[in-house]
């Protein structure tokens, strides 16, 4: 590790970021964040309010903001948008009825002035269960080839089995490294 | 940031794609033309866009994936760009032909007629890699005959105590130039394509949020029942 390496080691150790993870109720935000933490996630329960983990991830510290997803809980979610440095998108790649909606709440969030330039990944979940929408469907479906204001990446992935999950979160570290 | 300059207009605003089949070498090199650490890049599975300043040019890049699940979206973008770079990794002989398939079709896309094309054989630090001849004929440039083009050999990898290869910077060079000479036609063709895309995206947008209205009533009806 040359000594330039090392330096910037040391700076990220101090960071800390902030993540928003959103997305529709019974999406998998809360089974991925658990999974990610290597926790139980046979007993979970819809999320009522937020939860916040930190997890580390090579010398970053990232606060990551899980919000409830049912419909009555959307309205509050505007609130916790302030100093985003990334937002997670999470979408039950299962659910092909339930699509258009999602892509409706996501429409919503790029239009924010608060997230504008927010990196954005998408997590493809629950990717275990069926031969899911190719990454171009889903693009197009949530108007992602629109964008032009911010970096995306979709990550295939199944908060089930684990995969993809860590892919996803080297992406967010490694554009949030980059910014800085 | 870089990002909100975008969207600013000014004279010499130049707009490039760069694309390629997956492991090209694409973010690589814009992570050259950043100056950043070209060791430190991840597939790219999605969209990510950089403007910097190169002489009296604002020039702004769109670096798509290349995987071939997402190849689809790539037209996408081609009414906003000024002209291509096309990467192809010359050390993988096998995949010659795939890439120059994605390139045929990416080329003869409408919204890319006529646009230059900088192609970049990639990788000639690995032993064996086709030089740019060789590449130009296993993608059979000399058949084109609607778009400029010009090919450069180079490594876009590189250790970050070494300099950037300078045939990246010769072929930045060319496509400038190229596009530069006949400015004032391709963009005025730009603007007047993009508005028309962004039209069509509209409608598009709010068929899709039409529909999933739709979806939600009748799903909200179906529950109740
Ligand atoms: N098969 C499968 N099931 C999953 C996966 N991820 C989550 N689930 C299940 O989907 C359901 C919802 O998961 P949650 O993590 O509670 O979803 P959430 O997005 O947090 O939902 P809210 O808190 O209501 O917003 C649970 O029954 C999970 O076990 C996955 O990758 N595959
Ligand atoms: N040896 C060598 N490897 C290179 C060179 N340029 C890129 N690579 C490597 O090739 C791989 C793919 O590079 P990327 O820049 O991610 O390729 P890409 O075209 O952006 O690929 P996608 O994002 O998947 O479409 C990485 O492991 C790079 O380090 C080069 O000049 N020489
Ligand atoms: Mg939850
Ligand atoms: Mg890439």
């Amino acid at each position: 590790m040359g000594l330039l390496d090392l330096l910037r080691k040391l700076k990220r150790s101090e960071r800390e970021v902030r993540i928003l993870m959103l997305g529709l109720d019974n999406a998998g935000k809360t089974t991925i964040l658990k999974q990610l933490s290597n926790e139980d996630i046979t007993h979970i329960m819809p999320t009522q309010g937020f939860n916040i983990k930190s997890l580390l991830h090579e010398g970053l510290k990232l606060n990551v903001w899980d919000i409830g997803g049912q419909k009555a809980i959307r309205p509050y979610w505007r609130n916790y948008f302030e100093h985003t440095d990334a937002l997670i998108y999470v979408i039950d790649s299962a659910d092909r009825r339930r699509l258009d909606e999602t892509a409706a709440e996501l429409q919503l969030l790029f239009d924010e002035d608060k997230l504008s330039g927010v990196p954005l990944l998408i997590y493809a979940n629950k990717q275990d269960l069926l031969t899911a929408a190719s990454p171009k469907d889903m693009a197009e479906t949530l108007n992602l080839h629109l964008i032009r204001d911010r970096q995306w990446q979709i990550q295939p992935a199944s908060a089930k089995t684990g995969s993809g999950l860590s892919e996803g979160m080297e992406w967010v570290v490694k554009i949030i490294n980059s910014k800085k | 940031n870089a990002f909100s300059s975008c969207r600013e207009q000014s004279i010499t605003k130049i707009t490039l794609v760069i694309l390629g089949v997956d492991n090209a070498g694409k973010t690589t090199i814009l992570t050259d033309i950043k100056h950043e650490d070209t060791e430190m890049v991840t597939p790219t599975w999605g969209f990510a866009s950089e403007t910097i300043e190169h002489g009296k040019y604002t020039l702004t890049f769109f670096d798509l994936g290349g995987g071939k699940s997402l190849r689809g979206i790539w037209p996408r973008y081609f009414s906003e760009v000024h002209g291509c770079i096309y990467v192809v990794d010359a050390s993988d002989p096998e995949r010659i032909e795939e890439s120059k398939q994605t390139f045929m079709e990416a080329i003869a896309e409408t919204h890319m007629q006529g646009k230059p094309l900088l192609i970049f054989a990639n990788k000639q630090d690995v032993d064996g890699a086709l030089s740019a001849a060789d590449v130009a004929d296993r993608l059979d440039l000399a058949s084109i005959h609607s778009h400029s083009y010009h090919i450069a050999a180079c490594t876009a990898k590189h250790k970050l105590d070494t300099p950037m290869d300078p045939r990246l910077t010769a072929g930045l060079k060319w496509i400038v130039d190229t596009i530069d000479k006949d400015y004032k036609t391709l963009s005025v063709r730009v603007a007047k394509e993009a508005a028309e895309q962004a039209a069509k995206d509209a409608i598009e947008k709010e068929r899709r949020l039409q529909r999933s209205r739709e979806a939600k009533e009748e799903r909200l009806r179906e529950e109740a029942e």
